[in-house]
């Protein structure tokens, strides 16, 4: 692998900065590599990056070895960032106050699936200065129209007067006029969703 | 197609070797004396609401279709709303990002000559001018003309881009335009075998065949390497263009799983960090 | 009595009667106006032609929209989402000359940067007045947008 790296500028800092880093590591974090310890160096400045040379034999500066799984791996992957974000341990209670999905929301004919972050994809849409509110409900599923009448009815029993409503079939989204978030996640909470 | 599925599972119970062809004008399904293998998937995601979709696994190596499997694809990855907008935006996108235009013209400075007055200002009963090269004069420079390098370079956003993909899948998978096939091996490396494979298959004209390794299998380089109407494509390679430029998009087995694990990976991760504004030191 | 009455009305009053005479356009005899002038300008009908040779019209040659580089084209442009992850799809616009990869903003903006990466080439050397027509509308540009311009609305 080594063979091949060209000795271009660019690929020469690159190399140093992947050294650097190997140094780093091994608990060597006082020492800092210069570019002249590199054997890779090069002061020309070839005009193309085809012309330039191959560089052979790169001197490595401190002997290493390199070990395949070893079993202190697992520390160190514990320390690793989620790849993906983790799906939640069923309990009891939750102190956040987070409400879990109930599973027999899934018989309804429509369902309002959760965010990648497990929380209600219900929103409060303002514009024009905060003069227009409309709350969204996104990412529905099924029957959209019928879960419109019932959060219309709802939304009329709660607020003892009309509330307008639109839905967006194809986005999978409906907006309500005015600030109903509560009420909305609430009523949605209640579902199971 | 179940009076088929019930035929083989009949026929697996009655006799195992024998080699009648029972099979109706209707469909081109030849049942095979080879067990049908239903796999049920075990989901990292498991699917919400929607159903996992089922899906044949077809071969390629007989110009009839034999149906080797049923297999489970994800929903959210291939059967979401097919938003035609998004797909449209993917496709703008794919244009323009790659897009320079080289169009140039030469300003009265650039153009040779015209350093010095023409003639003199007065006393000529000509007008006046000072230089050859003006905009005015015939072979003179151009006035807000197009000027070299000019890009129209934007990034679209990630999980727009994210869904695009899953729009444009799911609307080649609900359109029949979607076949998961188990390998790209093929018997022969004539040109003609693959032709008379689309043909009979009923796909269309233009097939994209993605593969999840770099290398295609020989033959199949071999007999698609003069169509250029059929091309193979990585599993990293697909994009939202190309499965709307061909008619048909042909998945293997294994570049279908992977396609549907990236996907849901991205749709189940944070990707604040693929989301923020593009920065050309970033690359 | 009635004949006296008829008659005295006939002396007193008579209305001037004007005899229409109905000429038709049609019935017209021309005139011949410009005698012996010969008319250039095609009025017989659709389609212009000329007299002898008929105009050239380009053979039709369909593009043939499955070349290589039309049938394959975007791919790769998902590399970031379907690949491993470590490769942005602007570094795969090898199309591109990299020095204009991934860039947007005005002329002034790519001017600046073409000059910035052509600098540390042979380019000034080998190519003089190329470069020195850059550097002139680069002062020209800078003098335009900073001395002769409004600014647009600020981002913040």
């Amino acid at each position: 692998m080594a063979t091949v790296w060209r000795s271009q500028r660019a690929f020469a800092r690159f190399f140093v900065g992947k050294t650097a880093r190997i140094l780093n590591n091994a608990s060597d974090l006082g020492a800092k590599l210069t570019t002249a310890s590199i054997s890779v160096s090069s002061k020309q400045n070839y005009s193309n990056y085809a012309h330039s040379p191959f560089v052979k034999n790169i001197k490595e500066q401190y002997e290493f070895e390199i070990v395949k799984n070893p079993p202190e791996w697992a520390y160190v992957e514990r320390l690793m960032p989620f790849e993906t974000i983790p799906n939640v341990t069923p309990k009891a209670a939750y102190p956040s106050g987070w409400i879990p999905p109930k599973e027999e929301a899934r018989n309804l004919p429509y369902f309002i699936a959760r965010t990648r972050n497990h929380q209600l994809p219900i929103y409060l849409d303002l514009s024009y200065r905060g003069m227009r509110k409309i709350s969204m409900i996104k990412k529905i599923d099924g029957d959209i129209w019928l879960l419109n009448d019932l959060i219309k009815e709802h939304l009329k029993k709660t607020q003892n007067r009309y509330v307008e409503t639109r839905v967006h079939e194809l986005g999978r989204f409906i907006e309500v006029k005015g600030d109903f978030v509560t009420t909305l996640c609430n009523w949605a909470y209640a579902q199971g969703f | 197609m179940s009076s088929n599925l019930l035929n083989v599972f009949k026929r697996l119970n009655i006799t195992a070797a024998t080699q009648i062809r029972l099979c109706s004008s209707v469909s081109n399904v030849v049942p095979d004396n080879r067990e049908i293998s239903v796999t049920k998937k075990e989901w990292k995601f498991p699917p919400q609401y929607t159903k996992p979709r089922e899906v044949w696994i077809e071969n390629l190596d007989t110009i009839e279709e034999k149906k080797l499997g049923l297999f489970e694809l994800h929903p959210l990855v291939y059967a979401t709303v097919p938003r035609i907008d998004l797909i449209h935006r993917n496709v703008e996108w794919q244009k323009k990002y790659r897009w320079v235009s080289w169009a140039h013209t030469k300003t009265r400075a650039e153009v040779r000559g015209g350093g010095r007055k023409p003639w003199p200002q007065k006393g000529l009963g000509r007008a006046r001018h000072g230089s050859i090269r003006s905009p005015l004069w015939r072979g003179g420079g151009i006035v807000h003309g197009p000027r070299s390098g000019k890009t129209h370079f934007f990034m679209l956003p990630f999980d727009m881009r994210i869904h695009g993909l899953t729009s444009t899948l799911s609307a080649k998978f609900a359109q029949d335009d979607l076949h998961v096939v188990k390998d790209l091996e093929l018997p022969t490396e004539e040109p003609a075998y693959i032709i008379d494979l689309i043909e009979s298959r009923n796909w269309g004209p233009s097939v994209l065949l993605v593969d999840d390794t770099d290398y295609a299998p020989r033959n199949i380089t071999v007999a698609t390497d003069n169509l250029p109407h059929v091309n193979i494509m990585p599993v990293y390679g697909l994009n939202v263009y190309s499965m709307l430029k061909h008619d048909t998009l042909i998945l293997t087995h294994s570049a279908a799983q992977k396609i549907e694990e990236r996907l849901l990976i991205h749709l189940h991760s944070s990707i604040t960090e693929q989301q923020m504004k593009f920065k050309l030191s970033q690359v | 009595m009635e004949l006296l009455k008829t008659a005295i009305l006939k002396t007193l009053w008579r209305p001037t009667v004007n005899i229409v005479r109905t000429t038709y356009h049609a019935d017209k005899s021309r005139l011949i106006r410009r005698y012996g002038y010969e008319e250039k300008i095609w009025n017989g009908g659709l389609m212009p032609r000329g007299e002898g040779k008929r105009l050239p019209i380009p053979e039709y040659r369909p593009a043939n929209p499955w070349t290589e580089r039309k049938a394959l084209f975007g791919q790769n442009d998902y590399i970031d989402i379907l690949g491993p992850g470590n490769l942005h799809p602007v570094k795969t616009l090898y199309s591109v000359p990299s020095w204009i990869r991934g860039v947007t903003g005005s002329e002034y903006h790519i001017l600046l940067r073409k000059r910035k990466m052509w600098a540390r080439t042979g380019t000034p050397l080998v190519r003089p007045t190329k470069w020195k027509e850059y550097e002139k509308r680069l002062a020209f540009l800078y003098r335009k947008l900073n001395r002769k311009t409004k600014t647009g609305r600020s981002s913040t």
